[in-house]
């Protein structure tokens, strides 16, 4: 789980972090967006702002430094660390600053706008305008959520490229080619590594992807404001699941925006151009992590929340230390996903009963997978009896999973030049301390008289041993000691037979 | 017919489910652990007519609740004890008869015995003794004796019967917890010392019987000397350099001053180094209480007078709702809910369960006035 | 018991749990407003933002809210079957608010204005000084209990805080203490803001024992920012944050003698209990009952003596 959230966090920081300080600006005039933004906060980040929230009127600055600031936390190494932390990632989003006096400002805009927030001042209508009287066929939440699982499977099952109902939108064709997440085959669209990894998050990792993707084609391709676009996915977070939401208010970009992601099924209209929506949970979890599964034990007794969970976000899969996994899922795509890197043996109505082997975990790696990412896949989607136990998984299978990708990883390439058929132990000596002596041998073989250098070393080596030969020649005049390459010389016992051209051979050597 | 069946069925065996660590009635007990066949947890599960576990589960909730009735009936104990624990350590104990053996069964149970000890009991002494290949070495002398037993047999040096005069003679208490089999000298030794004894039937048995003694002994009413006893009641300090204290020598920064000798010492409570009085703090002493009001038990409520609540008063949680005799469905037996007889509010199990283990207050009547 | 798990380590991706229990005892609240303007209404708005805060702070933080009035403890939030609040207006869904700070907030105020309702009653309480703490503390430990049986996996932290104006109430000392009991094995920290009047020594003793924070605000008017300093912050980040005034409580007998200070007093060594008609108000001077000149007397056989014959420590009961 915990891998799941800061996947999306990161993703979706970054894209923030990289907006120039003017958007940002811009996007803190939505108190929607703010709560979204702080929340993405680290938790000393979140406890500065709220501490410094109230302090003074909106205009006056706030009169502290870093290192008033830091004497909140504590005086150790870690707190410290955290501090620092919390600070970079503050300015990085332009909500505290430190100007040049060394004080420290907060964002006025985004004050503002998240005191409004908490206290339920402005008429900013940043929460999505809901409809006066809910419409009398409105659908219910089990309807919404096969919507969502519908719609969002179905761009899955076109990656995974299974006997797929219909081609889907061209918004999603385009996010899919922009993304590599697939690239054009033959006569179709194949799915690419990045695909396959794709497959193994989790469903909100999934979707900000996505979104993200999403925003920067509207940016480029479909003229339409990154300030709107990213302001109507916060508002969408926030909404309640399960409640009619009017169009009423929506700029023209966003009302556009709506009939995209109606089709990625994180909304539900009952038809084009209709005047109410409804987010599905694969919205209104959007700023929330991927939280549907934990929450449920507080959320079943407050009585305003969300009902039962998605159904995907159930963890379905138990591992057992003999590599055995089950799976309690009927989901066509679950087993695909699970065929990635298990070897299926047999399957029932509800449950799915598959190895994992080392072949199966190969396979997995050659296509890009890597064992994080398998393993972070079977403890996100762990079935709720798997996760009582401490670890999660057997360790067996994931030092074995691990091991697996590190046995693919045991050979190492290094470019290289063998030297061999010296006619004598002397010979081969005196060329292997010299090459020794310098550092150029990477491998040799006392008892087959031969070595390999390393390339730079090549050189030198070779001049070295054609430096010999001369002086051979000018001593011995021909008859004894000097070989040449070419085995000019009669038989005698020459120290460099071999030196030719076509000896040379460049080698990989492994080990 | 069926349905009869299945349903004796479950009564029967769902007297030997052993599910967590549920401790078991052991008047129900049937027979020795070694007499039975291996259990599976699951052989005892019995689903109903719907399929459903969900039968199983109340019933094994309701046998817990069972367990904690209490007696609530006036009597005195005494708050400031001291006792050994003996831990038989001979050969016997590497018995296999308690899973997984009785000394690693007998080690769990002691360390969850030495928390709940001073849990209970936060101004008492506990030591430990061992004995093995007939040594056992005493430390200090403390006024109450307990004796985790494998052996069947006793290693004295003396006359048993002078040790057991020597120890009624200076007031000191002993319980036995024998693992093997019901040991002569032994019960004696408890009856006239005024200790219990017991014999394990099983795992869950061996924990009621180490458990048992935790709460403070009742206290007879001719030991009824009411013996005073000085104690200190330090004031912390917060030092702005450390200095040494008494009891380790070390230097430390916090740490609490003797109200008589004004040594300073680490931690409480503790008797003074240099002083020897006796120094606790004001919630140690309020801490006795917290386990010597035993509440009122809770009545379960029937059915028909269940109307009048809809979710627990303490928990919120709502209650089952009355359902309907006819469409076939078999009401669940009891209502789920449980009547504080003094505030007459209903709770639910867990909430039962949890007032009367943990909290020992009754929400009810505390956050009502009748 | 091993439900109960050991709730002391704490993530960055927990959930917290907070059960503010808010002391509304009328009487008081009263002469609070005329004495330092701060009026219980003023003071409620403040603690909504300050449960939106932590609302706030991660999307599935959670919070239950419990009055502590003068005759009664009772959740208002969250309440098993909630009155639709004005069904028909547009009030039951506003574009201005998130939904979870407005379901939240209207509710507590709703079932607030309803406790406030009957001010007849007023005259009868039994005890017009105090308010029902001990009540709110017994029902938030089992609110708790019940979510954390539930969170099978150990994700959500609970704490309790208190906002108290009331002085403390010697006829629930040992129920006070037996909350504070459970809820330090439990490892829950209690919070303890005293908004007006003395210090209360009985949940200063709840603070310290439990690991939690207490402060008496010094100035009413900058109530929302303690609390937004102060008691906001969750168990994770409370791991690297330091304080100021976070002191050591001293633990003279203070408590068990109604604020007479005893250095060394004498204790049975056996405790009495009448569990038909204990006198809960004689409690607190059971254990230590207090000595002249030297001399014992004896009250419930239990005694105390005075550390130094010259000094008068009184009986307090």
């Amino acid at each position: 789980m915990p891998t799941a959230v800061t996947h999306f966090k990161t993703n979706i920081y970054e894209c923030l972090e990289a907006l120039p300080r003017y958007t940002l600006d811009q996007l803190y005039k939505e108190p929607a967006t703010c709560l979204a933004i702080f929340r993405l906060l680290p938790s000393l980040a979140r406890q500065f702002v709220m501490s410094l929230l109230f302090t003074q009127p909106i205009n006056s600055p706030v009169n502290l430094t870093k290192s008033d600031l830091r004497l909140w936390v504590k005086n150790e190494e870690a707190a410290l660390t955290k501090f620092d932390e919390a600070l970079e990632k503050l300015s990085k989003l332009s909500i505290m600053t430190i100007d040049q006096y060394g004080y420290i400002q907060m964002n006025s805009e985004f004050r503002e706008r998240f005191r409004d927030c908490l206290t339920g001042g402005g008429s900013h209508q940043s929460f999505g305008v809901p409809c006066k009287k809910p419409a009398s066929d409105r659908p219910d939440i089990a309807f919404l959520d096969r919507h969502a699982m519908k719609q969002w499977e179905e761009i899955l099952h076109f990656m995974v490229g299974t006997e797929s109902m219909s081609q889907p939108s061209a918004a999603v064709l385009k996010v899919v080619t922009r993304a590599k997440l697939m690239k054009e085959g033959k006569d179709k669209l194949v799915i690419t590594n990045k695909g396959f990894q794709f497959l193994l998050q989790d469903v909100n990792t999934q979707v900000w992807a996505f979104l993200i993707q999403y925003l920067d084609i509207a940016d480029e391709l479909l003229q339409m404001n990154v300030v709107e676009v990213l302001n109507f996915f916060f508002m969408l977070g926030s909404l309640e699941l399960g409640m009619d939401y009017s169009v009423k208010g929506l700029t023209d970009t966003q009302k556009q925006l709506l009939d995209d992601l109606a089709n990625f099924g994180l909304a539900y209209r009952r038809k084009k151009g209709s005047s109410r929506y409804y987010p599905t949970r694969l919205a209104t979890t959007l700023t929330s992590g991927n939280s549907a599964v934990v929450s449920s034990a507080v959320s079943s007794s407050a009585s305003t929340t969300t009902g039962e969970d998605g159904a995907t976000e159930q963890g379905f899969i138990i591992v057992e230390t003999n590599y055995k996994l089950y799976a309690y899922t009927e989901s066509k795509l679950q087993i695909s996903v699970l065929r990635l890197f298990c070897e299926l043996q047999t399957r029932f109505a509800n449950m799915v009963y598959a190895l994992i082997t080392r072949d199966s975990v190969r396979k997995a790696l050659k296509h890009g997978i890597t064992a994080s990412q398998i393993i972070s896949y079977l403890s996100s989607h762990a079935h709720p009896q798997m996760k009582k136990r401490i670890p999660l998984l057997p360790p067996t299978v994931v030092d074995q999973i691990r091991l697996w990708e590190i046995e693919r990883n045991r050979l190492e390439a290094t470019e290289g030049y063998l030297y061999k058929e010296f006619r004598n132990q002397g010979d081969y000596e005196m060329v292997l301390k010299y090459a020794t002596n310098h550092g150029f041998v990477i491998w040799f073989n006392e008892r087959k008289r031969m070595f390999s250098v390393t390339e730079e070393g090549h050189e030198h080596v070779r001049s070295y041993i054609k430096k010999k030969i001369a002086q051979r020649k000018t001593n011995g005049g021909g008859g004894s000691g000097v070989g040449t390459p070419n085995h000019q010389n009669n038989g005698s016992p020459s120290i460099l037979e071999f030196l030719d051209i076509e000896d040379e051979r460049k080698q990989r050597i492994g080990w | 017919m069926s349905k009869q069946y299945k349903y004796k069925q479950a009564k029967i065996t769902e007297e030997f489910i052993d599910v967590d660590d549920e401790i078991q009635n052991s008047t129900q007990q049937t027979g020795y652990a070694w007499e039975e066949e291996y259990k599976r947890s699951w052989d005892v599960l019995q689903e109903d007519e719907d399929g459903s576990l969900k039968r199983t589960v109340e019933n094994l909730q309701h046998r817990k609740r069972k367990r904690l009735f209490r007696d609530t009936a006036t009597i005195r104990r005494g708050i400031i004890r001291h006792m050994f624990l003996i831990v038989d350590l001979s050969e016997a104990m590497m018995e296999k008869d308690l899973r997984p053996s009785r000394l690693d069964l007998t080690l769990l149970y002691a360390e969850q015995f030495i928390l709940e000890y001073f849990d209970q009991n936060p101004i008492s002494q506990l030591g430990i003794i061992v004995t093995k290949g007939g040594y056992a070495e005493k430390l200090s002398d403390l006024t109450e004796i307990l004796i985790i037993m494998g052996s069947l047999t006793t290693c004295d040096p003396g006359d048993i019967y002078d040790t057991i005069d020597n120890l009624v003679n200076e007031n000191i208490r002993v319980s036995v917890v024998g693992l093997a089999a019901e040991v002569q000298i032994c019960k004696l030794m408890c009856k006239k010392t005024k200790g219990t004894y017991g014999v394990v039937l099983n795992e869950a048995h061996f924990k009621d019987l180490l458990f048992e003694i935790i709460p403070p002994p009742p206290v007879s009413a001719t030991q009824n000397k009411a013996e005073l006893v000085i104690m200190g009641f330090p004031s912390s300090v917060t030092d702005a350099s450390p200095s040494l204290c008494a009891c380790h020598s070390k230097p430390t920064i916090g740490g609490f001053i003797c109200a008589r000798c004004h040594s300073k010492i680490c931690d409480l409570p503790t008797d003074c180094p240099v002083c020897e009085l006796t120094l606790v703090s004001s919630p140690h002493l309020a801490r006795s209480y917290h386990h010597l009001f035993p509440i009122n038990n809770f009545v379960e409520v029937p059915w028909n007078n269940s109307v009048s609540s809809t979710h627990c008063f303490s928990c919120q949680i709502p209650f089952p709702p009355l359902l309907g005799v006819r469409g076939g469905a078999v009401p669940i037996e009891n209502s789920g809910r449980y009547k504080c007889n003094k505030c007459h509010q209903h709770f639910c199990i867990d909430c039962d369960v949890f007032v009367h283990e943990v909290i020992h207050n009754c929400p009810g009547c505390l956050a009502t006035t009748h | 018991m091993n439900v109960l798990r050991d709730a002391a380590t704490v993530n960055e991706d927990d959930a917290n749990l907070l059960v503010l229990i808010i002391d509304t005892n009328p009487l008081i609240w009263t002469r609070l407003a005329k004495s330092t303007g701060l009026s219980l209404k003023e003071a409620l708005r403040h603690l909504m933002v300050f449960i939106n805060a932590h609302l706030a702070l991660k999307h599935d933080n959670e919070v239950a809210v419990i009055a502590s009035h003068v005759d009664v403890s009772k959740f208002l939030y969250p309440i098993p079957n909630p009155h639709k609040l004005s069904e028909d207006t547009d009030q039951t869904m506003n574009s201005n608010m998130y939904q979870r700070f407005k379901v939240v907030n209207d509710q507590v105020i709703g079932n607030m204005k309803e406790l406030f309702e009957d001010l007849s009653k007023l005259n009868s309480y039994p005890d017009k000084a105090s308010s029902m703490i001990a009540g709110a503390l017994s029902m938030s430990l089992c609110y708790i209990n019940r979510i954390m049986r539930a969170d099978e996996i150990g994700h959500i932290k609970p704490r309790i805080f208190i906002a108290s104006v009331s002085p403390d109430s010697p006829n629930q000392y040992i129920s006070i203490m037996n909350c504070i009991f459970s809820a330090q094995k439990l490892g829950i920290p209690i919070d303890v803001c005293k908004v007006h009047g003395e210090d209360a020594v009985f949940l200063q003793q709840a603070a310290h024992i439990t690991g939690g924070r207490y402060l008496k605000l010094p100035t009413p008017q900058g109530f929302l920012q303690f609390l937004m300093i102060t008691f906001l912050p969750d168990r994770y980040t409370r791991t690297y944050q330091c304080l100021p005034g976070e002191e050591k409580v001293d633990f003279g007998a203070a408590c068990f003698c109604h604020k007479k200070i005893i250095d060394i007093g004498y204790v049975c060594s056996f405790f009495v209990i009448h569990w038909n008609n204990v006198q809960l108000a004689g409690l607190t001077n059971l254990m230590l009952a207090s000595v002249n000149e030297g001399g014992l007397r004896v009250v419930n056989g239990i005694k105390k003596l005075d550390k130094s014959k010259g000094r008068e420590s009184g009986g307090s009961t």
